[in-house]
């Protein structure tokens, strides 16, 4: 029988439930934690990091700390907005071939849409 | 039979080939519906198989929610206990901590030392130590510093211990880290 899982993949946190009985329930991190920040990282180790570990570590390697990405789904590189969010993020972000947005996350260049995957 | 002479013979008069087609026909109608059966019930099977995987599935996650549940209400109450013990650290931690009479200060640890005792009896731990490298597994790293002493990568200074029990961490260490 399939499975339905319901996503909430939000801005600053994200999560995922299912619903049993009639009921919905929230599935736990690998933390343990019914929320999970939506932030991904690429260590200093080079190790790939979501949610909570992300966050530990985002002050100590901002450059390669991507959050908020969610405010880039959708939009182009040369919207005002866009470039006004850019100013005050500490990892670099780019106009892609197709006039949509890049960011960078140790070396390598991301569309929104992959870090997005990367957290669910 | 004369020579030049020819009979035609029929073998099958038509009676004959009336009933063979019959069963003919009822032959195939009978391999028709056993293919039918047959496909019914191998998605029966299917079905029953499938049905009875979902069944120790459930009943395994039920296991583990259970075991989970009980892990989430003692990690809960030690949630509600750490402030507590937080309290004591800013305290011991405080410049006025010199002033307090010795009796006081020595009493005060000792009911420290009991509730870390107790949480000790549960399975928990303190942790975060100075000079400890990083570890985001286990650190939340609320500054990075040039202007302490120390490897860069290390921990210069602990704003909160952290707690586990085992390997799971109920509250990181809050900490600053060397540059």
């Amino acid at each position: 029988m399939a499975k339905i899982i319901g996503i909430d993949l939000g801005t600053t946190n994200s999560a995922v439930a299912y619903v049993s009985g009639g009921e919905p329930h929230i599935i736990e991190n690998a933390e343990g934690a019914r929320t999970t920040p939506s932030i991904v990282a690429t260590s200093k180790t080079g190790e790939r990091l979501v949610g909570q570990l992300a966050r530990r570590q985002a002050v100590t390697n901002p450059q390669n700390t991507i959050y908020q990405i969610k405010r880039f789904i959708g939009h182009t590189f040369d919207e005002p907005g866009v470039q006004k969010d850019i100013k005050s993020l500490p990892f670099e972000v780019r106009k892609s071939t197709n006039g949509g947005i890049e960011v960078k996350m140790a070396d390598k260049w991301y569309r929104p849409e992959e870090i997005s995957a990367m957290i669910l | 039979m004369k020579d030049g002479e020819q009979e035609d013979i029929d073998f099958e008069p038509e009676d004959e080939l009336g009933s063979i087609g019959a069963v003919k026909a009822k032959m195939q109608k009978l391999k028709d519906e056993l293919e039918k059966v047959k496909k019914e019930r191998q998605e029966y099977l299917d079905g029953w198989q499938r049905a009875k995987a979902d069944m120790i599935n459930s009943r395994q996650e039920v296991l583990r929610q259970a075991q989970r549940t009980g892990e989430r209400a003692i990690e809960s109450f030690i949630e509600d206990l750490i402030p507590a013990l937080d309290g004591f650290d800013l305290a011991a931690g405080s410049p006025s901590w010199e002033t307090v009479a010795p009796e006081w200060r020595s009493g005060v640890d000792q009911i420290r030392n009991q509730l870390l005792g107790a949480l000790s009896r549960q399975g928990v731990q303190q942790f975060g130590k100075i000079g400890e490298k990083f570890d985001h597994s286990l650190h939340d790293a609320v500054q990075e510093t040039d202007e302490m002493p120390g490897e860069p990568g290390t921990i210069v200074r602990i704003l909160r211990y952290g707690y586990k029990m085992g390997d799971r961490v109920i509250r990181p260490a809050q900490v600053i880290v060397k540059k």
